[in-house]
């Protein structure tokens, strides 16, 4: 435990920039939703570009869908193509459908999707926590799906950085 | 000493987040275990010096331990049905 208390200190609102969250724009399927947030993360630098089609192929044989009271999907792909840990935000109209982590066979209707860039699972195990936080947190997800604007996921990941550790720890 | 391997897709991501749980309880309720981690692909070579593999990716085939879902760690449903599984396993 004391190793992870030493090297977990990059939040979840630290990894989100505003321009790598998208509000309101429709996407097809899994595929498009990975390929929109994988373009975002390119352009602010913090992965290759081939990260989207690594997440994708990484989908398909182990999907991240995650049933929750509003589902929630967390793409990931090759950490070797992360230059910097990022996280981008997806938040469409309408839910995308993911596969479900462990059980491809069942699909899960994401309300949100974080497309994760993670380099070191042990540099970037706070905001993992934060992201399983929010998965389970029923009242931050309406809040994140209700949002109308960047800005508004931001300030509900930001609210969920400051108390991550007591909801985790529950 | 007991040893368990959390696998996942990429190795980082929710196997890091799974492993931190499982360390933590094993801690708390006095298992001595060592908790490690791989990508399912590792897991072709299976799991011998393991004595469980709690996996968040689908683990189809028979890699000679037990094999706990790890799903439950995520979503927050059904965490203490799999902590008793793993615990079970591991008192054996």
């Amino acid at each position: 435990m004391g190793e992870d208390e030493r090297s977990d200190t990059v939040s979840l609102g630290e990894l989100v920039a505003a321009e790598s969250v998208l509000v309101g724009r429709p996407l097809a399927d899994d595929a498009s939703a990975i390929v929109a947030l994988g373009d975002l993360l390119v352009e602010a630098g913090a992965t290759s570009a081939d990260y989207a089609a690594a997440c994708i192929a990484r989908e398909r044989t182990d999907p991240t869908g995650l049933p929750a009271a509003l589902g929630v999907a967390i793409p990931h792909g090759d950490p070797s193509l992360v230059r910097s840990p990022a996280v981008a935000v997806a938040v469409p109209p309408e839910p995308v459908t993911f596969r479900q982590m462990g059980d491809p066979d069942v699909t899960v209707a994401a309300h949100v999707i974080f497309l994760l860039a993670v380099q070191s699972g042990a540099a970037q195990l706070r905001a993992l926590r934060e992201v399983a936080a929010l998965v389970q947190d029923e009242g931050r997800l309406r809040s994140i799906v209700a949002a109308r604007t960047p800005e508004d996921v931001l300030a509900v990941v930001r609210q969920a950085d400051e108390d991550v550790v007591e909801e985790v720890a529950g | 000493m007991k040893r368990v391997l959390v696998v996942c897709g990429t190795g980082i991501a929710t196997s890091t987040l799974v492993a931190d749980k499982v360390r933590k309880h094993l801690e708390s309720v006095g298992i001595d275990a060592r908790v490690e981690q791989a990508t399912v692909m590792d897991l072709h070579r299976g799991a011998s010096g393991f004595d469980l593999v709690v996996a968040t990716a689908q683990v189809t085939q028979d890699v000679g331990v037990p094999v706990v879902k790890g799903l439950a760690f995520l979503t927050g449903m059904g965490v203490d049905e799999a902590l008793a599984e793993i615990e079970g396993h591991l008192r054996d």
